[in-house]
């Protein structure tokens, strides 16, 4: 069965590369939120396997999107998105409980990886 | 006994600055070497080196590099006796072990052992070189079970009192005791994250005691772990240890099994050791605020100080003239001002960088607690260390090169000055024996001793041995010139090679580093039975000399002012001429006199009225006769070319105020002449 994925990030330009890209390999896009508030709300309806979630968002931001999203589900499987020099809230999102991360810009690879991983867990 | 705490980290970076300078050495040499592989003195140099870099390593605990140093110092030491002849292929496989020196040395800069470089093969190479029989590949790889061991062993220098607890508690549960190690992708962005990724993973299913490097403080943006050591205990599945470390971008997993007798037996002794370290060490800890600055920088900024206040009194000498000449009208007032703060300034910003560059002399002390309780160790004897004066400052120029010989000193006195406990027993001397280092400031010198109590030298058979290698003739000398020849390079009343101080290569290196690197001066004093006592004289700094500016042939000379014991007025009719020499009273002694012109080859000074210059180094003492005396000041010495130094009577050169360039007079060097 497909693996479901949600997808969090504030640029629908990123969105949709993303999805290109997942859907290519054969994961399903399951939703798409464009701030930390629309992800929690989304993962709590769609109860998907995998959140990508971006660290930097308007509203509320990846970091607390992702707490808020273990408080429903603390066996979620998050893998947060972040730029380069963020190494800081990378950090505070593993001590928070996050299963990987990946840092932008990234290979396809390195998501698929990172998606394969976390569903072993 | 007052010795700062033993910190593995401390003496592993002075570790890796000594060897790096004396690599920086090697490299040129051997280049040199491959040219001229005939050159005994290039031989000789390199034989030193590696004679000194195993020591050093051996010192430390870095086995595999002292051994590796010591199968190339056995090497040079067929070459330097002509027992072998280099070849290119000798010179390739010669190359190829230092270039495995290079990188042992990298890795222990990285915090390793150095046994992460596979160098058997080398070693197997060399020794058959040197004759010697090769052992099979399956007992090698015994010995490399036995190093593993060693390295663990040595990581507990890095266990704090905390973490061995914790390991005691883990045994008692019956946990099993293993060391991760994880590597992460050299092209991964965020090693650090990484890094902490694993860790925060391996928190959840085992018992993590301590990891290298550390996460227990905030993380930096640039933070970088490239490799990860995880010590942990557990009592549940391995297979959990592997999942938690399946994180993407984590390349090599390696989990080894421990034992814990290794750490904790070990930690006992080593915590006791650290533990009455720290206790001496407290109260002279001072917190003070620093940054890292590279020496090369402030040696830079230095160097740019000099100019300046060459330039500042080229300045000082023009505005003099444009203010005696009433050029400078009513402004005259404000450039004489401005250049009295330009003074004031300049002569602030030089005290500031000097001291800069000084640092205390515990820098090099604090290594020897370590060193002197290893080595009694080892050759079984007793010793106390004494250390004073610790607070000492000298420039840090000084501290790189003086640390080797000091290191060597030590060993020596411990190695040949003090005796066994039934041998000091049988003498009725207590069974611990003394070894006491001192350090204090005297006038623009600093004056080291190392003294001990143990048997002293033996003149009769420094005397048979010189005589036998032709360092002396067959006739009476003082035994303070006796002493000297101790300082000849390939001297040693010992026959046998021993680990600590090797083959008589010690004190000449010694002497050598001391009188040609550091300008300074050693002396040796010993009596049969009782002890010996080094002396080592050295200039408070390198670059700046305060110095008596002659004039001699119409040029200028500097005399350094801690070479002058006074100036004087000369009649003619004051000297008293004999059949070879010329004498002054000098205090009711009547003492050499040197002509200056005659030793710079010119005409024999004949004028009526001359100035002299007492100068004395050591013990010997002359009148050194120029034509005019100019003034004392502070020069910036530079070095000097051998083109134009042929008789070695100058130390180096400085420019005045005014442009003269100025020779700086080799005391020691002229008064040997005379």
């Amino acid at each position: 069965m497909a693996v479901k994925i949600l997808l969090a990030d504030d640029l629908s330009f990123m969105r949709m590369i993303q999805k290109e890209i997942l859907s290519q390999r054969g994961y399903t896009v399951i939703g798409e939120a464009s701030d930390g508030i629309e992800a929690v709300q989304k993962y709590a309806e769609l109860r998907p396997d995998v959140v990508v979630l971006d660290i930097t968002m308007p509203n509320m931001n990846g970091l607390e999107a992702m707490k808020k999203i273990l408080k429903i589900d603390p066996e979620a499987r998050i893998i947060i998105c972040s730029a380069l020099g963020q190494q800081k809230l990378i950090v505070e999102a593993i001590q928070a409980g996050v299963k990987d991360f990946i840092v932008k810009p990234f290979k396809p690879e390195r998501m698929f990886s990172a998606i394969e991983k976390a569903m072993k867990n | 006994m007052a010795v700062s705490g033993i910190d593995s980290n401390k003496l592993r970076r002075a570790f890796i600055e000594e060897a790096e300078e004396l690599l920086e050495k090697l490299d040129s040499d051997l280049l040199e070497l491959e040219n001229n592989p005939e050159d005994k003195d290039l031989i000789n140099e390199i034989f030193r080196v590696m004679h000194s870099l195993k020591s050093e390593s051996a010192v430390v605990g870095f086995s595999s590099l002292s051994n590796l140093a010591h199968k190339l110092e056995d090497v040079f030491e067929k070459l330097r006796s002509g027992e072998m002849s280099l070849e290119q292929s000798k010179m390739d496989l010669i190359l190829g072990a230092v270039d495995a020196v290079h990188e042992m040395i990298a890795s222990i800069a990285k915090g390793g052992h150095g046994e992460e470089i596979d160098i058997t093969e080398i070693l197997d190479e060399l020794k058959l070189l040197c004759g010697e029989t090769v052992t099979s590949r399956l007992e090698s790889k015994t010995l490399g079970e036995t190093k593993k061991k060693q390295i663990a062993i040595e990581k507990i220098w890095e266990f704090s009192e905390f973490e061995l607890n914790q390991l005691k508690e883990a045994m008692e549960r019956n946990e099993r005791f293993y060391r991760l190690t994880c590597t992460v992708d050299p092209e991964s962005p965020m090693k650090y994250a990484r890094a902490f990724l694993v860790f925060t993973n391996l928190e959840q299913v085992v018992n993590v005691i301590k990891t290298i490097p550390p996460f227990d403080r905030e993380v930096e943006e640039d933070d970088s772990y490239g490799e990860l050591v995880v010590y942990l205990t557990t009592s549940g599945d391995d297979r959990d240890i592997y999942r938690a470390t399946e994180v993407d971008e984590i390349q090599k997993v390696e989990l080894i099994k421990l034992s814990y007798d290794d750490f904790l037996k070990g930690g006992d002794v080593k915590r006791e050791i650290r533990e009455t370290a720290e206790k001496k060490a407290k109260p002279r800890r001072i917190e003070k605020s620093s940054i890292r600055i590279e020496t090369r920088k402030i040696d830079e900024l230095w160097r740019l100080v000099g100019e300046l206040v060459i330039n500042k009194s080229q300045i000082e000498k023009l505005m003099k003239n444009v203010l005696s000449n009433g050029m400078a009208g009513e402004l005259g007032e404000y450039i004489e001002s401005a250049i009295d703060s330009l003074d004031k300034i300049s002569e602030g910003i030089q005290q500031a960088i000097m001291e800069t560059r000084m640092v205390p002399i515990a820098v090099i002390f604090n290594k020897l607690p370590r060193l002197v309780r290893d080595l009694s160790r080892k050759l079984g004897k007793q010793v106390k260390l004494e250390v004073s004066g610790e607070e000492t400052e000298i420039d840090r120029s000084i501290v790189e090169a003086l640390s080797e010989p000091i290191t060597h000193l030590i060993r020596n006195a411990l190695d040949h000055g003090i005796e066994y406990p039934e041998e000091r027993i049988a003498r009725g001397k207590a069974v611990e024996g003394i070894i006491k280092v001192s350090a204090y400031q005297e006038g623009g010198n600093i004056i080291l001793q190392i003294e001990d109590d143990g048997k002293g030298f033996d003149t009769e058979r420094i005397r048979e041995v010189a005589m036998a290698k032709g360092m002396i003739g067959e006739e009476e000398i003082s035994e303070n010139e006796l002493l000297k020849v101790v300082f000849n390079p390939g001297f040693s009343t010992k026959e046998e090679i021993t680990e600590l101080s090797g083959r008589g290569v010690g004190m000449d290196v010694v002497a050598n580093k001391i009188k040609e690197q550091l300008k300074g001066d050693v002396n040796l004093h010993t009596v049969k039975g009782r002890g010996t006592r080094i002396t080592i004289m050295l200039p408070l700094t390198l670059t700046i000399l305060q110095a008596v500016i002659v004039e001699s042939g119409g040029k200028y000379y500097a005399i350094p002012v801690r070479r002058t014991e006074e100036t004087v007025e000369i009649v003619n009719t004051e000297l008293i001429y004999e059949a070879e020499k010329t004498l002054y009273n000098y205090r009711g002694k009547n003492i050499p006199v040197i002509y200056f012109d005659k030793l710079l080859g010119k005409r024999a000074g004949k004028s009526e009225d001359n100035y002299g210059v007492i100068i004395s180094h050591g013990n010997r003492i002359a009148c050194l006769i120029v034509d005019r005396l100019i003034e004392e000041q502070d020069i910036v010495i530079k070095p000097i070319d051998d083109i134009l130094n042929e008789n070695h009577i100058f130390s180096g050169v400085s420019i005045l105020g005014d442009g003269k360039i100025v020779y700086i007079l080799d005391t020691s060097t002229i008064l040997e002449l005379s």
